[in-house]
This record gives C-alpha cells, sequence and structure tokens, in this order.
C-alpha cells in the first residue's frame, strides 16, 4: 500500500511581472511504504517546493497530497522534516534542541529523556548533549537534526538537501549513516538532492525532475542491495543514465554533450 | 577548551597601558597646577584636589549618598517599569500582528515627541517629586524596547517557523519558544542603550525641578558657582551610567552566554 501519493499536483507561483509560473507540474508519484526516493534535479527545478508541499507546509495550487490513501493539507506528527541547514535552534543545547518535538507534543520529562538519548546515541553525538549547535561542526549539526526528527518517531521522513553543506568525506560518512538507520528503522525516507552519485548510493528509487517547469522526467529503480560499492560497474552505469537523462530534459535520445 | 580561548582578548603591548595612565596623570597634574597657581578662574575649572576634598566634605555631612539613592531609585523604578512594558507591549504586537498595525502609528507619534518638551507638563501632572522622574525614566526607555523586541521577533529565521510548524507547535508555543528568545539579543540591546537613557532622563528631569537627586545637586552646585561639586557629580554620574550598562552586561551574559546567533 502506497503510503504517500501524489496525485495531479500543480504548483503555480506569480513572478515579478505578475504571469503565472507553474513550479511544478503534474506530479503523480506514489511512494510505498519503506521506500528509499531520491528526488534529483538541477537547482530550481521545484524540488524544494514539492517537500514543502509534502510536509504541509504549502498548499498545492491542483491535485492532492494523499497520506495512507487520504487526501490531506497541513502538518502530521507522521511526517517529519531534516531541512537543508539543520536549523538547530541557537538558544538550547544538543539535548534541548533534540527534545523540541517531544515538548511540543507535551510528553512527560522522563520519557522525553530516554527518547533523547536513544536519538543521540543512534546518530553518534554521545558526549555532545550539552553542547550548544555553534559548538558543532557541521556534519554533527546535520546529525542532531536528523536525531530530532528520529525522536518523534515519524513513519516517513522528508530530507531537503540535508547534506549540501557539509564537506565531501563527512558527506560519505553521513550517507553510509543515513543507510544504516533507514535499514534499521525501517522508515519511508522522500531525499532531495541534486548529486546523482549520492542518490544512486542511497535510493531504492530515484525521481528525476525537470527544471522549469518541475515535471517528472523518469523513474530509476536502483536494485542494488545495501551496502552498496560505489565503484561497481553497474553502478556507475546508473550514474552515467542519469546525467543522460538530466542532459536531456527534452527526452531526446543521445549521448552526453561534453562541453569544456 | 574553544571557549577559554574565545574569552581571551587580544593583549595589549604594555607600554600602550602605561602612556595611557601617564597621559591621564598629566592631564590631572595640569589642571592641578593652573587652578591652584590661578591661572584659570576658578569658576571654569576645579583641580583634583579641589573635587576630592569636595567629596569628603560631601560624604563627612552626608550630603552625597542621600541625593544619589534618590535619583537611583527614581531611574531603576522607571526603567524596569519600561523595560517590563515594552516587552509585555511588544510580546503582544508580535502575538497579534493587526494590533501592531493599529497602534504602531501612535506608538511612533509618542516616540518622536522630544521627551524633554513633555516635563513641565509632568510636574503639572505629577508634581515635583519621585512620580514625575519615573514617568520621565520610562518615557525615556519604553519606546526603545518595545521596538527593539518587535524587531527582533521580526528577525526569526523562517527555517526556526518551518521547524516550529512541522512540529506542530501551536501560537503560543512559537512566540514563548521560537519568537521571543530570537529576539532577545536585539531587546537585550534595547536594553543596553536604555540604561545610559534612564540616568539621562532622571538628571534632567531632576534638574528642571526636584526636592533631592544628583540633578537637583547638579543645578544647585551651578546657582552657588560651585564648580569642584559640579565635577564631583559629573563623574559619580558617569560612572554610575557605566555601571549601570556594566549590570545589564551582566545580566545578558547569564542568559544567553551559552549560545550565539548563527
Amino acid at each position: 500500500m502506497p503510503i504517500i501519493e501524489f496525485r495531479n499536483l500543480f504548483k503555480t507561483y506569480a513572478n515579478q511581472e505578475g504571469e503565472e509560473m507553474n513550479a511544478l507540474e503534474n506530479i503523480n508519484l506514489k511512494v510505498k511504504d519503506g521506500e528509499f526516493v531520491c528526488i534529483l534535479g538541477p537547482s530550481g527545478c521545484g524540488k524544494s517546493t514539492l517537500l514543502e508541499i509534502a510536509a504541509g507546509l504549502l498548499p498545492p495550487t491542483k491535485g492532492e497530497f494523499l497520506l495512507d490513501g487520504t487526501p490531506r493539507t497541513g502538518t502530521s506528527r507522521d511526517i517529519g522534516v531534516v531541512f537543508q541547514d539543520s536549523s538547530l535552534f541557537p538558544w538550547r543545547n544538543i539535548r534541548k534542541n533534540l527534545e523540541f518535538g517531544l515538548e511540543i507534543a507535551g510528553v512527560d520529562k522522563g520519557i522525553r529523556a530516554q527518547k533523547v538519548q536513544e536519538a543521540i546515541e543512534m546518530v553518534g553525538l554521545s558526549g555532545f548533549e550539552n553542547k550548544y549547535p555553534h559548538q558543532l561542526s557541521g556534519g554533527m549539526r546535520q546529525r542532531a537534526g536528523l536525531a530530532r526528527t528520529l525522536v518523534n518517531n515519524p513513519s516517513c521522513i522528508l530530507m531537503d538537501e540535508p547534506f549540501s553543506a557539509v564537506d565531501h568525506l563527512t558527506r560519505l560518512t553521513l550517507q553510509e549513516e543515513i543507510v544504516r538507520i533507514w535499514q534499521r528503522e525501517k522508515k519511508t525516507i522522500i531525499f532531495i538532492t541534486h548529486d546523482v552519485s549520492e542518490a544512486v548510493y542511497l535510493a531504492t528509487r530515484i525521481v528525476v525532475l525537470t527544471p522549469r517547469p518541475g515535471r517528472i522526467q523518469k523513474l530509476f529503480d536502483v536494485p542494488f542491495p545495501q551496502p552498496r560499492n560505489r565503484n561497481d560497474i553497474s553502478f556507475i552505469e546508473i550514474i552515467e543514465k542519469i546525467y543522460m537523462c538530466l542532459n536531456n530534459p527534452e527526452g531526446k535520445d543521445g549521448k552526453i554533450e561534453y562541453t569544456i | 577548551m574553544a571557549k577559554k580561548q574565545q574569552k581571551r582578548k587580544p593583549k595589549q603591548p604594555l607600554w600602550i597601558t602605561f602612556t595611557q595612565a601617564a597621559m591621564i596623570a598629566a592631564l590631572l597634574l595640569f589642571v592641578e597646577f593652573v587652578v591652584s597657581r590661578g591661572y584659570v578662574n576658578p569658576i571654569f575649572l576645579a583641580s583634583p584636589t579641589q573635587i576630592t576634598n569636595e567629596l569628603l566634605y560631601m560624604l563627612e555631612k552626608n550630603t552625597l549618598l542621600p541625593h544619589l539613592l534618590i535619583t537611583l531609585q527614581e531611574a531603576a523604578v522607571g526603567y524596569v517599569i519600561a523595560a517590563v512594558t515594552g516587552i509585555s507591549i511588544g510580546v503582544l504586537f508580535v502575538t497579534f500582528p493587526k494590533v501592531e498595525k493599529l497602534f504602531t502609528p501612535f506608538f511612533a507619534a509618542l516616540m518622536a515627541i522630544p521627551k524633554t518638551a513633555i516635563m513641565p507638563l509632568l510636574i503639572v501632572w505629577f508634581g515635583i517629586g519621585f512620580r514625575s522622574k519615573v514617568v520621565m525614566v520610562f518615557l525615556f526607555c519604553m519606546f526603545t524596547v518595545l521596538f527593539n523586541t518587535v524587531s527582533g521577533a521580526k528577525q526569526t529565521k523562517a527555517e526556526h517557523l518551518k521547524v516550529a510548524k512541522v512540529f506542530e507547535a501551536n501560537h503560543a508555543q512559537i512566540i514563548f519558544k521560537i519568537l521571543l528568545p530570537s529576539a532577545l539579543p536585539s531587546i537585550f540591546a534595547g536594553l543596553r542603550v536604555t540604561a545610559a537613557t534612564a540616568i539621562t532622563g532622571v538628571l534632567f528631569a531632576e534638574m528642571v525641578a526636584s526636592r533631592g537627586g544628583a540633578g537637583f545637586l547638579l543645578s544647585e552646585a551651578q546657582q552657588v558657582l560651585n564648580t569642584p561639586e559640579l565635577f564631583l557629580i559629573i563623574i559619580i554620574v558617569t560612572i554610575l551610567s557605566v555601571l549601570f550598562v556594566t549590570f545589564i552586561n551582566f545580566i545578558e551574559y547569564i542568559v544567553c552566554h551559552n549560545w550565539r546567533t548563527m
């Protein structure tokens, strides 16, 4: 049973001249329980808009967003969001930041502390509970941002380019960790990125969006079991196929055009 | 470790400190010399010795501390009322943007009135005692705190509000857990500026009409051409003003020394 579904979804913005522009056009996508879907596309293709609609932060102009088969608008405790720059509150230490969702939900203090401790251990932040966000590195902040979402135990996690602000090596480690957490916790993850190899490393399915307006251009299944080998020949072949797809947004067949 | 490093200030070469001290000493000696030798009319300038003597005399006669206490009380009461009111109205404005829209022009107009112009009216309304001084300090301070609270809350990061929405925080939770903490640095900036303003306000009010206070001493000393006392009071209120600002800095340090806005 698909737990998340976008049905004939449109999002229109008015630009400065007052003309209406489609940011998203006719998005139809079903995400099944436990899937890891990467949404891939160049910047400005409406990836983040799509995620904000799923998070309930933005209403679609037309079409529906369904959760477990029922249309819904607005946020849901069953959908967690990890933001691009982790968005931790600088006035709370890590433990307090992680507690935020439970505090809002009115969860008892003792249970709160226990769940936060579990999440801290899950993302490997033990020993940093009492630090403030500015005392942590970018990668650690991103772990904390992920843990803050995990604490609330949503069945689906939306991630908006969560690793785009960290250095390459940290990024690879974080990718491995997110896969480990996904396998262990059996979450459904929708992960937005513009990094093709990241998408191929992580996803069970990749959705390629076209730029302006954002339409679904192509879906790729990534059938390899986790953990994956980044140097595997079939792994690299999929990356190449996706690059071809991205370089031909009109859908024409052809080789990659190299321009240097 | 990181914290310690952050606190350590770049070390100043010793000779700079030494020269600065020497310059001050030279200035004091020069003033002492020209005044005691009679090169300058003693109405215009007071020597350090005269000022010290004046201090000892006033302490002995107990004519200094009671007045300072009056000034401090007036300033502190007015300041605290201004801070509480300013922050409360600020929270109200942030909570109900329509209320803010409705009242902002009026508050802006009130803020624009040169406060010193209202002083004669305040004396008519509240007399020349404690109350008119408190109201003056209040008017000097309240608007800055109010507008700093509102503008601080408006600088809340959009991402932080999204986080709150995703976790389904209600209106009150968004205000007290997100907007106000975000506004704190700006609120403290307002409190710091108005701490010095509060002293200015109370001195002015006391100089216009009063029966006591540092401002009263100033106008009294001026009338009898007691220049050493004028210098003494100026030095004391300057120290008071610095102490007041330092106190606010200290409170800010206690409240938010752990975090920095990123």
